[in-house]
């Protein structure tokens, strides 16, 4: 089995700021709801960078923006998991 | 002997009065450290009164290198005649040291007599009297070495529990004990020793305290040093030399701030190992790099470990018990005797949006805080910017 994709979640001043608290338990929850465990694993990361368009993820080398607790599961079904690798490879 | 002279004061009021009639004033700078011990007659307002303007007197005249005659008729000359004794009168005891060299001086009149402890063992020292415009002057003198520890009290302390739990008080050979027996439990600063002395009059008064009472204590120890880099250098081609400055600094590490934290992470080539555990609601986690003993995020952080800084008095067993970046920030920062801030002040133009709900543009004054209240508690605060 490949290794875990890992998705980096920012806890900077900035992301902290906006709630990022409050966004970890539910994307948490979220990851066990669709039973990525084994597949996709969450690191905390200090500052990502475009503190404007917090709150920011990094996903694969690339920054996904603007994230809040209501878009969170949108933003995993449409930029992480078509990219996610296939666990049967 | 590169040691640090660790200073604790602490006294305790006589019952009923707002005003302590001792007084301690230090000063360190110059190379030397001076301590003024002074007990005023009476208690209350005029012993405050005159505890106060001895110490003021000695410290500045002192510091001005004047000789103890002078600071003597100085003082007899500008003390207030009490109405009802006829006397212009308050004790003292000085202190100095010769931070350089570590050379001191004790001087005392009328205070029960200093004690000197090495390796935790009480040591008699020769005592040379002199008169002084009438007045008997005990001076002694010596060479401080690490682990040495000076002990200065007015008569409130000896006294202890006089009429109450015991006939006679406290009593000076039982305070050296009492000392001694704090030293066969390592004691690691002059606040441990101080607070167990004043601790045990509270005791012995039975919360009566019949006299002023206080206990001044100088440890010479290592010098625990700290750094604390904090914002992104306004160069970002010195990133790296700051960086390698941190890393290779003599004493304890801390880095406070997300993109500081990146700066030291790309110097290490290493990246920074976050710890979700320790993230608050109102506090962002810490992260790991090698040769760094702490990783915090910056503004949220520093702003609330000052605020428990403030509510600890200075006192790291009255933190808050949790385990985050805040509280292990003020703990790193009340175990060090010297803190240097190295405050980077390259602007991250996010921190200015007006929507954000608090004000996180404030790194420098935030900083300046931080080292006032360290100050406050004796200890030696620079602060660099870059």
């Amino acid at each position: 089995m490949n290794q875990p994709d890992v998705l980096h979640l920012c806890m900077g001043s900035a992301c902290h700021q906006r709630g990022v608290y409050h966004l970890l338990p539910k994307l948490q929850a979220l990851i066990r709801q669709y039973n990525l465990e084994d597949r996709l694993k969450l690191k905390g990361s200090f500052c990502l960078g475009p503190c404007t368009y917090g709150i920011v993820m990094q996903f694969g080398g690339e920054i996904i923006v603007n994230v809040t607790a209501d878009n969170i599961e949108q933003k995993l079904r449409e930029e992480i998991l078509p990219y996610l690798v296939d666990e049967e490879v | 002997m590169n040691s640090f002279y660790d200073i604790f004061e602490m006294g305790l009021s006589r019952a009923g009065e707002e005003l302590c009639g001792d007084q301690v004033k230090v000063f360190q700078g110059d190379g030397k450290t001076i301590i003024v011990l002074s007990d005023g007659l009476g208690s209350g307002v005029k012993a405050n009164i005159l505890a106060t303007l001895t110490t003021e007197i000695i410290v500045t005249m002192l510091k001005a290198n004047a000789s103890l005659a002078d600071v003597l008729e100085t003082v007899i000359g500008t003390l207030p005649i009490c109405k009802i004794r006829r006397i212009a009168y308050a004790t003292f005891t000085i202190l100095q040291i010769n931070s350089t060299t570590g050379e001191f001086e004790l001087i005392n009149f009328d205070n029960p007599a200093p004690f000197f402890f090495r390796q935790g063992r009480l040591l008699t020292l020769p005592v040379h009297r002199e008169e002084i415009l009438g007045r008997t002057i005990e001076r002694t003198q010596g060479q401080l070495t690490r682990g040495d520890f000076i002990g200065i009290m007015s008569d409130g302390v000896e006294h202890a529990g006089m009429e109450i739990t015991l006939d006679f008080g406290w009593g000076w050979d039982s305070v050296a004990r009492h000392i001694e027996e704090v030293f066969r439990h390592n004691p690691h600063s002059a606040r441990s020793i101080v607070r167990s002395v004043i601790a045990r009059v509270h005791t012995l008064y039975q919360g009566d305290v019949g006299d002023d009472a206080t206990f001044v204590g100088v440890l010479a120890r290592e010098r625990k040093s700290l750094i604390v880099f904090t914002g992104p250098p306004l160069d970002p081609d010195e990133d790296d030399r700051h960086a390698a400055r941190v890393l290779g600094f003599e004493g304890r590490k801390v880095v406070c701030g997300g993109t500081t934290g990146n700066i030291v992470a790309r110097y290490l080539d290493h990246p920074i190992d976050t710890d979700i555990d320790t993230l608050r609601e109102d506090v962002p986690p810490i992260g790991y790099l090698p040769g760094i003993d702490l990783l915090t995020e910056g503004i949220l952080t520093m702003s609330r470990a000052l605020e428990y800084l403030r509510a600890s008095r200075g006192s790291i067993a009255a933190l808050p018990a949790d385990r985050n970046g805040a509280v292990l920030l003020a703990k790193e920062l009340l175990q060090a005797d010297s803190v240097q801030f190295l405050v980077g002040q390259r602007i991250n133009e996010f921190y200015q949006n007006p929507l954000l709900p608090r004000n996180i543009s404030i790194r420098k004054s935030l900083v300046r805080e931080l080292a006032d209240f360290l100050r406050s508690l004796k200890k030696e605060v620079r602060i660099e910017y870059c």
